[in-house]
C-alpha cells in the first residue's frame, strides 16, 4: 500500500474515530460559575432586542415603555437598561443567532426585549441559555419555551398544533355587520404564498372564514414566497376575481409579505375590486395613502382608539419617549407591549431576580392592558396564542377603526371544534 | 379568452423587465467574455441613486432620471471597465465569474454605506434610508405616478378587462426603446461594428485599427445605462432592495439561456417569452396539473430556474466546448515553492498554536483571553473554514465555479439531523440507546451531500465554466423552492435539531452533542489543551467546539494533501490544465470533474454537520442560495489554492465584524469610526472588493504575503544560473547574439555593456526606411524568443523573411505591428519611432498585418469586414472591383467564404487603401495553387503602389521569385540577409535545415 493510500485511510479512520469514543448523552449545559445573575444588578436590569427590518421601529416603542418605568424609579428599585436601539437580524437566521449570542454571551443582558422578527433562530438558545424574552409572538420561537413571553401569545404554533382564532374572521363579520348585513353565506377568498408556512396559513385563514358562517370559494398557497419577486400580479388577481362562481368574492384575505400585500392589494384595486379587501400587515402612519380601502387586521387597539384611557395613556408615553403620534406604528406598539409585558413578568418574579424566578412567574401569568392588548394567558399561550384583536380601514386620509379591540375564540382549523383558551 | 389574453398581454409587459436584464447581460458577455453576476447590484446602485436625487432631494422626475441613468450609468460603466475588466481581461473563466460576483457583494453595500453610513451617519446629512422603506413594504416611486394609473388599452379591441398601471407601461415603453436603440448602436453604428469584431476575433481587432479598450468601455457603457434603466423602472414594481433586484435579473436567466448567451435579439424576445410562460403557469397550473402535484410548494415559483437548467443543458451545452472548466492561463507560481516542508507548515502551526490559545484562554492575561461569545464565534469560523476547504476542491483544484455549495451544505446539515433524530434500535457502539454515533450522522450527511453533488455533475460536467456556474446556481435555487421547504425534509422554519431527544421541539433545554465521554483515556489530552474544562470533551461548549472544529479541518486538509498527491489527485490537475491533453493521456476529464464535484460536495455537507453542532440545529434558512455568492466571495479573497486560505477565510467570514466592533470600542474609541465600520454594509464591502482584486490569485491575500520575496528569489536563482550555463557553454566568452536578456530594461535607450551585433545595413540613415525594427529583443513571458534582429524595408520593396519552424518569424512580425512590445529596441515607422505604441494605433498609421490564418472576422459579413479598415464607400467600392466575387458574397458571412476568398478579404483593405507597411504572414498557406497566384498578384500590386512589404513564409520558392531582399532566421536571430540574387539554395538549405551559415 502506497503512503498516500494510507495517510488517506488513516484520516477517515481518525475522522471517524473522533467520534467513534464519543457516546452522545445529555452534557448538560453547564453554566458558567456565576456569584450573580446575568445583567442583573441590585440597581439595574440589562436587556436588548432583536428586530427584523420592518421591526426596527419597536426599539423605540420599548425605549418610550422602559424609560416611563425608569422614571418611576424603576421595577422594583432596579432601573431598566435598555440599549436604544433594536439589533436588526434582516431576516437572516444566521444573523439573528449571532446577534442572540453576542446579547448573551458578551453584552451579558438578562432578556432580549423587545423581540420581533419572524426568524429567530435565537430561540433554542436562549431556552437553553435560560435567557427570558418578550415580544410579539410572530415566530414559533414563542412557543414551548418556558422563557418566551409573548403579548399575543404563540400565534405561529408548530405544524402539529393546530390551533388558532376565530378573530380575524370574526372581525370581518363585524364590519359586514356594521354595513348593514352579516358574514353568513359571504363568499371568501384567501390566498397565501407558496411555501410551507403559506399552505398551512391558507388552512388556517381559511378556517377563521368558515368558522365565521362565510363560504370559501378560494384558498391557496399560489403567490411565489418571499425569497422569489412578483413582478406581475395578473394571473392571481385573475384568478381571485372570478373564485366565486366567475365574480369577485365577497371578502378577500391577503395572507402574504408586507409588499405582496401592497401589490396585489393595490393590483385588485386597479381591477375594480369592490369587496372587503383585508390584510394583517398594512398598518402604519406612512402607509394611509398606500393601504386605501383595505381593512387591516391588527393583534391590539391602535391609536385612533381615543376614547380608551389606557391607549391615550400609551400615547402619552410615547409621544414623552420622543415618537410623535405619526410615527406610531404596529412596531412602536409592539415593541411598546413587549416592554410592558416583561416588566409585568420581572415584578411578579419578585426582588429575587432570576431567569429561573422570571420563568416561574410566567408560568402561570396573564397580561393585559384592558381593551388595547390581552388578556394573553400563560401557560396556554405556550401552545395558543390570545384571539384578540381590532379591524382598521384606511381611507385614503386617514385610518378609521371599523371594528373595535375585542376578543374571540380558538378553535382546531381542521376540525374546526372550539379549544379552550 | 379574455383571461388568456390578459395573462399573454400583461406577460409580455413583465416579461419587458426580463428582455432589459438579459440583453444587458448578452451584450457584456458578448462584448468582454464577461457574465456579470452583477448586473442586478448596477441597476440597484441606480435606482438607490435615482431614490436619493428624486424622493430624497426633491429633484423632479425627469431630470433625476436622466442624471441617474444618463450621466451616473455610464459614469458607473467607466468606473467598472477601469476597475474590473482591465483586472480581469486576460484571467482565467474562473476568476471573471468570481470578479464580477465580487461585484455583486460590494456594489449594493458601497452605495448603502457611502449614503447611510457615511452620508447620514457621519456627516450628518439628512438622507433617506432604505430602511425607512420597510414601514411602507418597501415601495419606492419610480419615474411614473405614485400611486400609479390604470389605463384599458385594449377596451377598443373589445377586451375592457386588460388593464396595465402606468409603471408598466414605462417598463414597457422603455423596453422597447432600449431594443430599438440597442439595436441600432450595434448593428447600425461604427462603435457596434467595432464591439462585433472584437467578439468576433478580439487577436485580430487590433491589428485592424480597433481600439479595444475604448469598445469594451462602449459596451459596458451600454449595459450599466440598460442595467440603470431596468433599475429604475422596476424600483415601483418590487422593491428598492437589491438582494430583489438580483433575484429579478436571476429570473431572467432563462432569456439568457435560450440565447445560449449570444444573440441580443433572442435573449430579448426569450424574456418577453419568459414573462407569458410564467403568467400562463400561474394562471392555469391548478387546471394543469394533478393535485397532488400541486401540492408541492414552490413549484411555481421555481419555473424560471427550472427552465434555465434545462435550456442552459441544451443550448450551452455544444457551445461552450471546453471553454469552461479549462485553465486557459497558467496560475501564477506558487511562491512557496522552494520552501522546506517546515517552513511552509511554520505559519499554520503558530496561527492554530493562537487559535487554541485564545480560545481556551491559556494565558492568564484578559485581552487574551477569549469570551463565550468569541469562542463560539471562532468554532463558527472553523466551521466556514471547513464549508470553504470545498472550495479549495472545486474551484482552486477543479478550476470550476460553482453556485450551489450552500445547497451541499443544507442537505448534509439535514441528512445528519434526521440521522441524530431518528430511533436506530439499540445497537451498542453504533447506535447505544437508539442514538446513532454522531461521527457516523456526520459521515452520513456528507455521503448524502456527495451523493447529491454526483447527481449534480452527471448534467453539468460538460459545461463551460459560465453555464456551470449559472447551472449549480439555478439547481441551488430550484432546491431551496421546492424540497427544502418541504417539512418532512427541511423542518420548517427551525428545522432539524441536534439534540439527542427525539419528538421535543427545539427550543427544549435537553440538547445532547458529542461529547468524548472517557475521562481515562483522553483525559490527558484534555488537561493539557483545556486545563479549565469539565470531566470531559463537551462539544456543546464553544471552546471544545473550537477544538474540535480544528481537528476536522485538520483531517480534511489531511485527506486533501494526500488526495493531491495520489494519481487521482494528479488525474484532476491534468485535467484542469488542459481537457485535451488530458483525454490524450488516457485521463477522462469528465470523470475526475464527476469525482471533484462529488468530493467537494461531501466536504461541504460534512460541514453542514458541524455547521448544526456549533448552531444547534441546521435549517433551510441557514445557507439560504444568495449566501453561496458571498461565500465564495470570501474564500477566493482568502486564496483557493490552499485549505490555509479556507481557514483564514472562514474566521474571517465569522470575526471581522468581531474585530472591527473591537477595534471600533477598544483601540480607537472613536463614534464616527464606530458608525463607519461596524455598519452591517462595511465587510460585505471589503470581501467583495477583496473579490475582485484576488480573483485572479488563486492564493488571494496570502499572496500579498509572499510573492514579493518569492519573486526576488527566483530572479536571483535565475540570474545565477544563467551565468553558469553560459560560462560553462563558451568558456566565459558569450557571443552577443547568445545573451539571453533575462531583465527587461527600464530604459531601451540604455548603453549595456554587449557588444552589438554588425547590422546588416549600417544604422545612419535607417529613418528613411518605411519601416526599421532594430535590435529586437521580444518574448513571450520568461520565454525570449527574438534576441536582438534587425529588419529594415524600403518602400516598394518586398522583404522576404524565411526560416524554418519556431525561428521567431511571427513574432517578428508581432513585434512590427505592435502586438508585442519589445523589452529592447526600437521600431520606426517613415523614421518615426513607434516602439511603444499600442497595435491599433499602428494599424491607424498605415502599418497593415494579415496574420497567419487570414485577417477576417468569420462572423461578419464581407461588407462589414471591409467596413472595419475602409470607412467610405469609395474605399470599398474600389476592393469589390479589385475583387468582384465579393462585391457578390457582401450580405455572406466571411466565415463561409472559401479559403481563397477569405484571404481575398483580407488584401482587399490593402488594395482599395494601399497602407504604408504591409505584413503578410505566410499568405498562402493552405491555398490552392490558384488562389496563391491570386494572392501573390496582390502583393506584387501592393510593391507597385509603394508599400513596405515585409512577407513572412516558409514555402521558400514562390517567395524567393517574389522577394527583392530575403532574410533568413534562425532561433530568434536573423543569420543573413540580402538581396535575392545573393541567396543561393545553399543558403536556403541551411536557413530550413539550421547552422552551417556564414554571415557575410
Amino acid at each position: 500500500m502506497k503512503r498516500q493510500k494510507l495517510v488517506a485511510v488513516a484520516a477517515v479512520a481518525a475522522l471517524v474515530g473522533t467520534f467513534g469514543l464519543a457516546s452522545v448523552g445529555t452534557a448538560g449545559a453547564k453554566v458558567a460559575s456565576q456569584s450573580s445573575v446575568r445583567g442583573v444588578t441590585s440597581t439595574s436590569i440589562k436587556v436588548a432586542g432583536i428586530c427584523d427590518t420592518t421591526g426596527v421601529g419597536a426599539a423605540a416603542g420599548a425605549k418610550a415603555r422602559f424609560d416611563a418605568e425608569n422614571a418611576k424609579g424603576g421595577t422594583l428599585g432596579r432601573k431598566w437598561d435598555f440599549q436604544s436601539e433594536c439589533n436588526n437580524d434582516s431576516d437572516d437566521a444566521n444573523q439573528d443567532l449571532t446577534i442572540g449570542k453576542r446579547l448573551v454571551q458578551q453584552d451579558g443582558v438578562f432578556g432580549v426585549v423587545p423581540v420581533q422578527t419572524p426568524t429567530l433562530a435565537s430561540a433554542p438558545f436562549f431556552a437553553q441559555q435560560k435567557v427570558p424574552f418578550a415580544g410579539w409572538g410572530i415566530s414559533t420561537g414563542f412557543c414551548k419555551n418556558p422563557y418566551a413571553a409573548a403579548f399575543t401569545g404563540c400565534i405561529v404554533p408548530p405544524t402539529n398544533i393546530k390551533t388558532t382564532g376565530t378573530t380575524w374572521g370574526a372581525l370581518v363579520d363585524g364590519l359586514f355587520k356594521k354595513q348593514g348585513s352579516s358574514a353568513k353565506g359571504k363568499t371568501a377568498a384567501v390566498i397565501t404564498e407558496d411555501d410551507d408556512s403559506g399552505k398551512v396559513g391558507a388552512v388556517v385563514v381559511g378556517a377563521q372564514a368558515k368558522v365565521n358562517g362565510m363560504k370559501l370559494v378560494y384558498a391557496k398557497a399560489a403567490l411565489p414566497p418571499p425569497t422569489q419577486t412578483v413582478g406581475d400580479y395578473t394571473p392571481y388577481v385573475q384568478a381571485l376575481m372570478t373564485s366565486a362562481s366567475g365574480k369577485a368574492p365577497d371578502v378577500i384575505f391577503v395572507t402574504t409579505a408586507f409588499a405582496n400585500v401592497l401589490g396585489l392589494s393595490g393590483a385588485l384595486l386597479q381591477a375594480g375590486y369592490k369587496g372587503i379587501l383585508t390584510n394583517a400587515v398594512a398598518y402604519d402612519p406612512a402607509l394611509i395613502k398606500a393601504a386605501t380601502g383595505q381593512s387591516v387586521f391588527t393583534q391590539f387597539d391602535l391609536p385612533e382608539d381615543t376614547s380608551n384611557a389606557n391607549m391615550v395613556q400609551i400615547v402619552k408615553d410615547m409621544n414623552n419617549g420622543g415618537v410623535p403620534t405619526n410615527k406610531i406604528g404596529q412596531p412602536a406598539l409592539a415593541g411598546y407591549f413587549a416592554a410592558d409585558m416583561f416588566i409585568a413578568v420581572t415584578k411578579k418574579a419578585g426582588k429575587n431576580l432570576t431567569p429561573d424566578s422570571w420563568a416561574k412567574a410566567l408560568s402561570k401569568f396573564t397580561y393585559q392592558i384592558k381593551g388595547v392588548v390581552g388578556p394573553t394567558k400563560y401557560p396556554q399561550s405556550q401552545t395558543q396564542g390570545a384571539p384578540c384583536g381590532t379591524l382598521v380601514t384606511s381611507n385614503g386620509t386617514a385610518y378609521e377603526i371599523s371594528v373595535p379591540y375585542a376578543c374571540y375564540k380558538n378553535i382546531n382549523y381542521t376540525t374546526l371544534k372550539p379549544i379552550k383558551y | 379568452m379574455q383571461n388568456f389574453l390578459n395573462l399573454v398581454i400583461s406577460g409580455i409587459v413583465t416579461g419587458a423587465i426580463y428582455s432589459i436584464m438579459a440583453s444587458g447581460l448578452v451584450l457584456t458577455y458578448q462584448t468582454s467574455g464577461i457574465f456579470n453576476f452583477a448586473h442586478g447590484a448596477i441597476a440597484f446602485a441606480t435606482a438607490y441613486f435615482y431614490y436619493q436625487l428624486h424622493t430624497g432631494q426633491g429633484v423632479p422626475i425627469v431630470p433625476a432620471a436622466i442624471l441617474a441613468v444618463v450621466i451616473f450609468a455610464p459614469l458607473m460603466g467607466l468606473a467598472l471597465d477601469a476597475v474590473l475588466l482591465r483586472r480581469l481581461a486576460s484571467a482565467p473563466i474562473y476568476a471573471r465569474i468570481v470578479g464580477t460576483i465580487g461585484l455583486l457583494v460590494a456594489l449594493p453595500n458601497l452605495a448603502l454605506w457611502l449614503v447611510e453610513s457615511v452620508g447620514d451617519d457621519a456627516l450628518g446629512a439628512k438622507m433617506p434610508k432604505v430602511s425607512d422603506l420597510q414601514s411602507v413594504g418597501g415601495h419606492a416611486p419610480g419615474i411614473g405616478p405614485d400611486p400609479s394609473h390604470v389605463y384599458h388599452p385594449f377596451g377598443w379591441l373589445g377586451l375592457p378587462k386588460v388593464h396595465l398601471n402606468s409603471d408598466q407601461l414605462a417598463v414597457f415603453a422603455a423596453a422597447a426603446i432600449a431594443a430599438a436603440v440597442l439595436w441600432y448602436v450595434v448593428r447600425r453604428t461604427r462603435a457596434g461594428l467595432e464591439m462585433r469584431a472584437v467578439v468576433d476575433r478580439d487577436s485580430l481587432a487590433a491589428l485592424r485599427g480597433i481600439n479595444q479598450a475604448r469598445s469594451s468601455q462602449i459596451a459596458w457603457i451600454l449595459t450599466t445605462v440598460l442595467a440603470g434603466l431596468g433599475g429604475i423602472l422596476i424600483t415601483p414594481l418590487f422593491q428598492l432592495n437589491s438582494d430583489i433586484f438580483t433575484l429579478v435579473v436571476l429570473g431572467s436567466l432563462a432569456a439568457v439561456a435560450v440565447s445560449g448567451l449570444n444573440s441580443i435579439p433572442i435573449a430579448f424576445v426569450g424574456g418577453l417569452a419568459l414573462g407569458v410562460v410564467q403568467n400562463l403557469v400561474a394562471g392555469y397550473k391548478d387546471d394543469i396539473l394533478p393535485s397532488f402535484i400541486d401540492k408541492i410548494s414552490g413549484l411555481a415559483s421555481s419555473v424560471p430556474f427550472v427552465l434555465t437548467l434545462l435550456l442552459l443543458f441544451f443550448v450551452a451545452r455544444d457551445r461552450s466546448r471546453a471553454a469552461g472548466s479549462v485553465a486557459d492561463t497558467r496560475p501564477p507560481p506558487d511562491h512557496r515553492a522552494g520552501l522546506p516542508a517546515w517552513r511552509r507548515r511554520l505559519p499554520w502551526v503558530l496561527v492554530t498554536i493562537a487559535i487554541l490559545g485564545f480560545s481556551l484562554q491559556w494565558l492568564n492575561v484578559a485581552s487574551l483571553q477569549a469570551d463565550n461569545y468569541e469562542q463560539s464565534q471562532i468554532a463558527l469560523g472553523l466551521v466556514f473554514g471547513i464549508i470553504f476547504l470545498s472550495f479549495v476542491v472545486v474551484t482552486g483544484l477543479g478550476g470550476m465555479v460553482s453556485l450551489a455549495q450552500a445547497t451541499f451544505v443544507i442537505s448534509g446539515g439535514f441528512a445528519t439531523g434526521w440521522a441524530l433524530n431518528r430511533d436506530w434500535g439499540d445497537i451498542p457502539v453504533i447506535a447505544p440507546h437508539g442514538q446513532l454515533n454522531f461521527g457516523l450522522c456526520a459521515l452520513i450527511g456528507a455521503l448524502c451531500a456527495a451523493v447529491l453533488g454526483a447527481l449534480i455533475a452527471l448534467p453539468v460536467r460538460r459545461l463551460g465554466a459560465v453555464a456551470l456556474a449559472l447551472g449549480t446556481f439555478a439547481l441551488a435555487f430550484v432546491a431551496s423552492l421546492i424540497p427544502f421547504d418541504y417539512e418532512p425534509i427541511g423542518k420548517g422554519s427551525f428545522g432539524w435539531p441536534f439534540s439527542g431527544t427525539k419528538g421535543v421541539a427545539p427550543s427544549a433545554v435537553n440538547r445532547a452533542l458529542p461529547s468524548l465521554d472517557v475521562e481515562g483515556a483522553l483525559g490527558w489530552l484534555r488537561r493539557i489543551v483545556d486545563p479549565n474544562s469539565d470531566k470531559w470533551f463537551d462539544f456543546s461548549q464553544p471552546r471544545q467546539q473550537v477544538i474540535l472544529m480544528l481537528v476536522v479541518f485538520a483531517l480534511i486538509t489531511l485527506l486533501l494533501h494526500s488526495l493531491q498527491r495520489s494519481a487521482s489527485g494528479r488525474a484532476m490537475l491534468a485535467a484542469r490544465s488542459s481537457e485535451v491533453a488530458a483525454r490524450t493521456s488516457g485521463i477522462s476529464p469528465a470523470k475526475a470533474k464527476f469525482a471533484i464535484f462529488a468530493l467537494s460536495a461531501a466536504i461541504a455537507g460534512f460541514g453542514g454537520a458541524m455547521f448544526g453542532v456549533v448552531n444547534g440545529s441546521v435549517s433551510a434558512s441557514s445557507a439560504p442560495p444568495l449566501v453561496g455568492l458571498v461565500w465564495l466571495a470570501v474564500a477566493v479573497t482568502f486564496g483557493v489554492r490552499r485549505p490555509g486560505g479556507a481557514l483564514l477565510a472562514g474566521l474571517g467570514y465569522s470575526c471581522t465584524q468581531l474585530i472591527f466592533l473591537w477595534l471600533a470600542n477598544d483601540v480607537v474609541g472613536n463614534q464616527t469610526f464606530h458608525d463607519l465600520t461596524t455598519a452591517v454594509f462595511f465587510t460585505p464591502i471589503l470581501f467583495g472588493l477583496g473579490a475582485i482584486n484576488l480573483a485572479k490569485n488563486p492564493d488571494g491575500l496570502l499572496s500579498l504575503i509572499g510573492e514579493q520575496r518569492a519573486e526576488r528569489r527566483r530572479k536571483r536563482e535565475l540570474a545565477t544560473a544563467i551565468a553558469a550555463a553560459e560560462a560553462e557553454a563558451h568558456g566565459g566568452v558569450v557571443p552577443a547574439h547568445e545573451v539571453v536578456h533575462a531583465e527587461p530594461e527600464p530604459s531601451p535607450g540604455e548603453v549595456t555593456a554587449v557588444e552589438e551585433p554588425a547590422a546588416a545595413v549600417p544604422a545612419a540613415g535607417r529613418e528613411k526606411f518605411a519601416l526599421s525594427l532594430q535590435g529586437i529583443v521580444a518574448g513571450y513571458g520568461d520565454v525570449e524568443v527574438l534576441h536582438g534582429v534587425d529588419v529594415d524595408v524600403a518602400s516598394g520593396t518586398i522583404v522576404a523573411m524565411l526560416g524554418a519552424n519556431g525561428a521567431g518569424k511571427s513574432t517578428l512580425c508581432a513585434v512590427a505591428a505592435g502586438l508585442l512590445e519589445p523589452t529592447r529596441g526600437k521600431v520606426l515607422v517613415d523614421g518615426r519611432d513607434v516602439t511603444r505604441q499600442v497595435g491599433f494605433r499602428r494599424a491607424r498609421e498605415g502599418v497593415l498585418l494579415v496574420p497567419e490564418a487570414r485577417g477576417i472576422f468569420p462572423g461578419l459579413s464581407v461588407e462589414e469586414n471591409l467596413r472595419v479598415l475602409l470607412r467610405t464607400d469609395d474605399e470599398r467600392q474600389r476592393a469589390y472591383e479589385r475583387f468582384p466575387i465579393l462585391g457578390q458574397r457582401r450580405r455572406q458571412s466571411a466565415g463561409l467564404l472559401s479559403g481563397g476568398e477569405q484571404q481575398m478579404l483580407s488584401l482587399a483593405p490593402a488594395l482599395a487603401n494601399p497602407p504604408d507597411v504591409f505584413i503578410a504572414d505566410e499568405p498562402t498557406l493552405g491555398l490552392a495553387p490558384l488562389a496563391a497566384e491570386e494572392v501573390v498578384r496582390a502583393i506584387r500590386e501592393l510593391r507597385e503602389r509603394g508599400c513596405a512589404i515585409l512577407l513572412v513564409e516558409e514555402k521558400a520558392r514562390e517567395v524567393m521569385e517574389l522577394a527583392d531582399i530575403v532574410a533568413f532566421m534562425e532561433l530568434g536571430n536573423l543569420v543573413w540577409m540580402g538581396p535575392r540574387e545573393q541567396a543561393d539554395s545553399e543558403r536556403l538549405a541551411a536557413a530550413y535545415l539550421g547552422g552551417g551559415v556564414t554571415v557575410d
